[in-house]
């Protein structure tokens, strides 16, 4: 064909004069490319741009955390791996008050304070700057407005001590906003403080914090992998294990030096406890030994005492008996005394009567020989006499008788005796001697009174000094008495004060006794304590929990997840809906060339006639609707794949909103658009037209006949075709007269209303998975999971301590297995319990029909998961023990449940089945208090609860995701309601040009303007509700079929359409047709009558 | 005999670009009741401008227009297409049935319109097709179609009968049928039947002819002894 002008213009002027179909299928191409460029590329641009914020701000590939925690030298560790970058980090939950200029922003909240890293999760600074000393921070941007920069971020004083001391300072001032990596999605986790959530994250300079040892180490791998994708997963999977086991070599050789520390510890206490014990042995021996000895000598000291006692109390017998004696003797002596005085006396009374009686008979022989005296004779004889005894005396005195001496007193004696002899003679001397005798006499009464005087006198001096001997004797032995009695008296006073002293010496002793053992129980005491402690750390050190390590990934991380959830919805879309658009574009295009070819045919014969090539002539049209396509197809993918993106994006900004969404270009999409467009366009008009325009050009010039009234197969139901109008008879044949305009029509918009239903449908869906799987299914307000296995005990004293705040506590064994049926594989919670109450925690429904609790050797489970296994009740499924063991166990019934698979079966049946014991380890709990944080911070306060999940916490994130969703379902109702309405428009737009003619007759012959509006439109209407209601059919069917595709992890749909989705669907497609009407009205309005003059082209 | 359609100083102007151009110019002309009329004219001459105004298809630019008691020129939109509904009726050149509906109810397309119509059927056997009632345009020949035609707007019982050269699509014979159906109508029925044509030949059979040339009357003509159809040749 030769280009020119003349050519050009004329297919210019087609498209100027035909612009409401080139428009058509423009539009029909641009929705079409539009939505499916822009599904299509949602997902990519959504990662894309989660990736890019990712790699920018280098999110950690894992976090690894030991119960030991982490240090410096594992960092250094890690990092000296091959391609690892690790960055150790601190963190802290702490409850912060806001102290802001601005009033409304001052406030008491949770924050988890993280130490700032260089090198991995480098934050984003949305306002402000970042710290640079150490008590400057940056709080969180989803939470805070710039306006909080320069406010201070108080410790607040109800933080417990731990927290407090964490803490360099007191108070940080705010200098930024930051956006984390960590944080993709709003989500900030929970927390054991206050209330149990937490509001929002605040990085501070590690040296803000005063605690030496990292909460966990963040490692970045040196890989290229695209996040989500497969070569990723791998990479992480691969790695998991190798750094697993570092951390666990790591953090074992931590455990070792904490216990070995520990034990040095331990040793050197016991150690200084021996030696203590010791010193304690020794000094208490010497005090017992002092003590004893003191005793010792007390008790001697007593004996003595009370030997001298003894002895004195004999001393004082033996004087009493002594004095006894003394006094008896006393009283002989004085009886002897008087006994002698007596004597004496009456001796002395005889003797002085014997005396007088001599000298009176002296006196009477004195008298008489005083006279015979007085003569001198006596005198001389006396003398005589008187010298005999001397003389005889003196010779008894002499010894030598034979001495000269001796003789010569023996001469003297004879001669005294001769002149005595003389005197005696002459008889004086005999009166005299008579006297003299008679003297003598007297004399010698005198004599023998003198001698008995004598002897009286002898013997009473003998009895006297007897006497005074025994006197004597008895004075002394009383003074001796005297003596010993006093010697007594002092003994007892010894004695006496050596009881005193004895008494203060036991006083002594007792006391110095008592401070020893007080001592002693003291020390004693100390030691049991000291002992005690040693114990105490021994079984600490014993029971120093062998190090548990956790390596999480990125998998671990709500928002990363959801993230990648959350987009495969857009893109599970994406799968389906573009199909549609395609279709309807192809017929739309069909249509309005078929008709523009039928209309030119005179045209298309006066061209061949002039010699222009079929071929030219095929390729004016395959470029009025190529050209029109691939303006469409430029149109639509500029705009498709710009908007979509950033609409869903907006949507989904409420759960992320790191970055604006940035552009991306897919070269194969452009690719599949264009070649989807050009076949939709220049493929459907060759093969519509083909036939047309391969036909000679006589043929073609002559006017169409025109395409023959048909019978529709109503009209063979004269019943029912009597009683339809003739205009409505018009309008069935009218329908029907076009198929290809019919189907595309009834496509279009049974694809519109479907649409509608499906996008409302799925919000049906989604609504409310989360109201229906918290309000019906899992009642329970909290999962609390527990360290270790619960006894029966544990459970009673839990359910005893919490009685008041939980209304319910149902312990369970939960454990996540793989199950097994028929080939299939999928996994699962198995969530046994032998608890009766389970049934008020857990709702088990089946279409509306309750479902028991599985009796013993039987189990339940949720439907999506018999679904996908294919299992119905009464078969056995088999459960994954381990690697190698197996068990299984009958399917007793079928249950609703839209998050996560649940199998239930009782605690009986898991010992059956794993051959152990199940352990408690987590309770679903209600609680009936409207604060349901604060009783999950009461009970996260409990030692054994490790975590708590807030059922509350999980419907809120659902909600919103199922929010986000609702726009982008807004945006595919608007597409649908463009589909619609390009469909309908191009319908009667082809339509009106069509039987301008017939319209312009009716006219003359007198239709009102709203009749000939009806009689073309109640066609649309008519094809309206046969599509529209096909439209709902195939909407359900959508439905489906979108819901099949939306997989989102763990989470099955409700498939639900409501009865009033139906309506809106159907209405609002209605409304389209109105809105078609009503514009095009005014096009039938210009039909001019004269039209009907003129002749049939 | 007192006149039916009175057409008095009727003007319709076009205004292209800056050049007025006038498709009637000062027509004036009276038909009376019962008359077969023919306006004849070359293309362009203003007929069919004048057969719009007559039928309420058209409004014009000035002057005054009355058919039986109405003034058809003062006549609003609304009015207008009441007026074409019960009093009109028309023959288009090229039939103008609707190809959707049988022959039966292409008339009854009209006879449902309106308050007293003729049977549809009736009159389709009048005009000479009781056998082709259930027939689709496109299964009739040219005349037939015409009959349809000329029955649907005989259906309602119009006082004027409108025909826009209608034998111009059609045979010679047929075209003669046609006319004398036509023909029938006024001298059976009374009906005023106005006829726009270029064919000449029919002057012979036209009670009145009215002739045009360039948007101005030429002639009104009455003619006292009218041919029958069958009588005229071309």
């Amino acid at each position: 064909m030769k280009l020119n002008s003349a050519w050009n213009k004329n297919n210019a002027r087609e498209i100027k004069h035909t612009w409401e179909r080139y428009i058509a299928i423009m539009a029909i191409i641009i929705l079409g490319v539009g939505f499916y460029s822009g599904l299509k590329i949602t997902k990519p641009a959504m990662v894309n741009n989660l990736d890019n914020y990712i790699d920018e701000h280098k999110m950690y590939d894992y976090r690894l955390i030991s119960t030991l925690g982490l240090y410096e030298e594992d960092v250094e560790y890690f990092n000296e791996q091959e391609s690892i970058t690790a960055e150790g980090m601190i963190t802290m939950d702490f409850i912060a008050s806001i102290d802001s200029d601005k009033e409304q922003d001052n406030k008491q909240v949770v924050l988890k304070a993280y130490s700032i890293t260089d090198n991995i999760n480098k934050l984003n600074i949305v306002n402000g700057r970042m710290p640079e000393v150490e008590d400057e921070v940056v709080l969180d941007a989803s939470y805070f407005t710039e306006d909080i920069i320069g406010a201070k971020v108080k410790i607040a004083s109800l933080n417990d001590d731990d927290t407090k001391e964490a803490f360099k300072y007191d108070e940080y001032t705010v200098v930024g906003i930051v956006d984390s990596v960590s944080y993709i999605n709003y989500d900030r986790g929970t927390t054991s403080l206050d209330n149990g959530s937490i509001f929002a994250f605040i990085y501070l300079p590690e040296d803000g914090f005063t605690v030496d040892y990292y909460s966990e180490i963040m490692l970045h791998m040196d890989s290229e992998s695209k996040l989500y994708s497969q070569e990723y997963d791998d990479m992480i999977s691969e790695n998991e294990e190798v750094i697993k086991r570092l951390l666990e070599e790591r953090a074992s050789i931590r455990y070792q030096d904490i216990v070995d520390e520990a034990n040095e510890e331990l040793a050197k206490a016991e150690k200084e406890y021996d030696e203590g014990y010791k010193e304690y042995l020794s000094e208490k021996a010497n005090a017992e030994a002092e003590l004893d000895d003191a005793w010792l000598k007390l008790e001697d000291a007593r004996q003595e005492i009370l030997n001298n006692e003894e002895k004195l109390r004999d001393g004082e017998i033996e004087l009493a008996k002594a004095e006894e004696e003394l006094r008896e003797g006393l009283k002989d002596y004085e009886d002897g005394l008087k006994e002698y005085e007596d004597e004496k006396a009456k001796t002395y009374d005889l003797l002085k009567a014997n005396q007088e009686e001599l000298d009176k008979n002296r006196q009477t022989v004195v008298l008489a020989m005083s006279q015979i005296e007085d003569s001198g004779v006596i005198t001389q004889y006396q003398q005589l006499r008187e010298s005999i005894p001397v003389l005889e005396n003196a010779l008894s005195t002499m010894t030598d008788v034979s001495s000269e001496e001796y003789l010569e007193i023996r001469i003297q004696l004879e001669q005294a005796k001769g002149a005595i002899s003389e005197i005696e003679a002459t008889g004086v001397i005999s009166q005299y001697a008579t006297f003299r005798e008679s003297l003598v006499e007297i004399d010698l009464g005198q004599e023998e009174l003198k001698k008995g005087k004598m002897v009286a006198d002898a013997e009473f001096a003998e009895a006297e000094t007897k006497l005074k001997e025994a006197k004597g004797k008895l004075d002394s032995g009383f003074e001796a008495i005297e003596k010993k009695k006093q010697e007594i008296q002092d003994g007892w006073q010894a004695l006496e004060d050596g009881r005193k002293e004895y008494e203060k010496g036991l006083e002594e002793y007792k006391d110095g006794r008592k401070e020893a053992d007080e001592g002693f129980a003291e020390a004693e005491k100390e030691l049991a304590e000291g002992r005690e402690k040693i114990d105490e750390a021994r079984n600490e050190i014993q029971d120093i929990p062998e190090p548990k390590v956790f390596v999480l990934n990125r998998n671990h991380n709500l928002g990363y997840v959801n993230f990648d959830n959350d987009s495969s919805i857009v893109e599970g879309v994406a799968e389906v809906l573009p199909i549609f658009f395609f279709l309807v574009a192809a017929l739309v295009c069909s249509t309005t060339m078929t008709r523009m070819v039928d209309e030119q045919r005179t045209q298309i014969g006066t061209l061949k006639a002039l010699g222009y090539s079929n071929g030219a002539i095929a390729r004016k049209y395959i470029f009025y609707s190529a050209s029109a396509a691939i303006m469409g197809c430029i149109i639509g993918f500029l705009l498709g794949t710009k908007f979509f993106p950033m609409a869903i994006w907006k949507a989904y900004s409420m759960l992320y909103d790191f970055s604006p969404i940035e552009y991306i270009f897919d070269a194969k999409l452009v690719l599949i658009s264009f070649i989807v467009s050009i076949l939709c366009s220049a493929g459907v008009t060759y093969i519509s037209c083909k036939s047309e325009l391969l036909q000679m050009p006589a043929s073609l010039i002559r006017p169409k006949a025109p395409k023959a009234g048909k019978r529709v197969l109503l009209e063979r139901l004269p019943i029912i075709w009597r009683r339809v109008s003739f205009l409505h008879k018009v309008s069935i044949r009218n329908i029907l007269r076009y198929k290809r305009r019919f189907f595309m029509t009834i496509t279009g918009i049974a694809g519109c209303t479907a649409l509608i239903v499906a996008a409302l449908g799925i919000r049906d869906s989604i609504k409310n998975v989360a109201n229906d799987q918290f309000d019906s299914i899992m009642i329970y307000d909290f999962v609390v999971t527990f360290s270790e296995d619960q006894s029966e005990e544990d459970i009673k004293n839990f359910k005893a301590s919490y009685g008041e705040e939980l209304t319910e506590s149902v312990f369970v064994s939960y454990n996540e297995v793989e199950l097994e049926f028929n080939g299939h594989l999928n996994k699962t919670a198995v969530v046994a319990t032998d608890d009766p109450d389970i049934t008020k925690v857990v709702g088990l429904h089946f279409n509306g029909e309750e479902v028991p609790y599985p009796a013993y050797g039987s189990a339940v489970l949720n439907y999506r998961l018999a679904d996908e296994m294919g299992l119905d009740v009464g078969d056995r499924v088999n459960i994954r023990i381990n690697s190698t063991e197996t068990a299984d166990v009958e399917v007793a019934g079928i249950f609703d449940n839209y998050i996560n698979n649940y199998m239930f079966i009782t605690g009986r049946t898991y010992e059956d089945l794993y051959g152990e014991e199940p352990l408690y380890k987590d309770a679903y709990v209600i609680t009936d208090k409207e604060d349901k944080y604060a009783v999950s911070a009461l009970i996260s306060k409990e030692d054994s609860v490790t975590t708590i999940s807030i059922v509350n916490d999980i419907r809120v994130m659902v909600n919103n995701m199922m929010k986000s969703l609702d726009s982008i379902i807004w945006l595919v109702i608007a597409c649908a309601g463009a589909l619609g309405f390009v469909v309908i428009y191009n319908l009667n737009n082809i339509n009106i040009t069509e039987r301008a003619r017939e319209i312009a007759t009716l006219k003359v012959l007198g239709f009102y303007q709203d009749e000939t509006g009806a009689y073309v439109f109640r066609e649309t209407f008519s094809l309206t509700l046969i599509g529209g209601i096909l439209g709902l059919v195939m909407g359900k069917f959508l439905h489906m079929f979108i819901m099949n595709q939306i997989k989102v992890e763990m989470v099955s749909f409700k498939q639900q359409i409501f009865g009033v989705s139906y309506l809106i669907s159907l209405l609002a497609t209605f409304i389209v047709t109105f809105l078609v009407n009503w514009i095009l009205r005014k096009k039938i309005d210009k039909i001019n009558m004269a039209e009907s003059l003129k002749s049939v082209e | 005999m007192s006149s039916f359609v009175i057409f008095e100083n009727v003007n319709k102007k076009y205004k292209t670009g800056d050049v007025d151009l006038y498709a009637l110019r000062n027509a004036t002309f009276e038909i009376e009741k019962g008359e077969v009329c023919v306006i004849l004219g070359q293309s362009g001459a203003g007929k069919t401008t004048l057969l719009n105004i007559l039928g309420g298809m058209d409004t014009l630019t000035s002057g005054k227009v009355t058919l039986g008691d109405k003034v058809i020129s003062s006549l609003s939109k609304r009015e207008l297409t009441r007026f074409r509904r019960e009093d009109i009726g028309f023959v288009f050149q090229f039939y103008n049935l609707i190809p959707n509906l049988t022959a039966l109810e292409n008339v009854e397309i009209v006879t449902q319109m309106i308050e007293n119509p003729l049977a549809a059927d009736q009159v389709l056997t009048s005009v000479g097709l009781g056998d082709r009632l259930n027939n689709f345009p496109a299964q009739l020949s040219g005349g037939e179609q015409q009959r349809v035609a000329i029955a649907r707007a005989l259906a309602k019982s119009p006082k004027i009968l409108l025909c826009d050269e209608p034998t111009g699509a059609l045979d010679y014979e047929t075209g003669r049928q046609i006319l004398k159906l036509l023909q029938e109508q006024s001298r059976k029925n009374g009906i005023l039947v106005v006829i726009v044509t270029h064919n000449s030949a029919l002057t012979d059979m036209a009670d009145r002819v009215i002739r045009m040339r360039s948007g101005a009357i030429v002639s009104v003509e009455k003619n006292n002894n009218p041919l029958p159809v069958e009588e005229i040749e071309w």
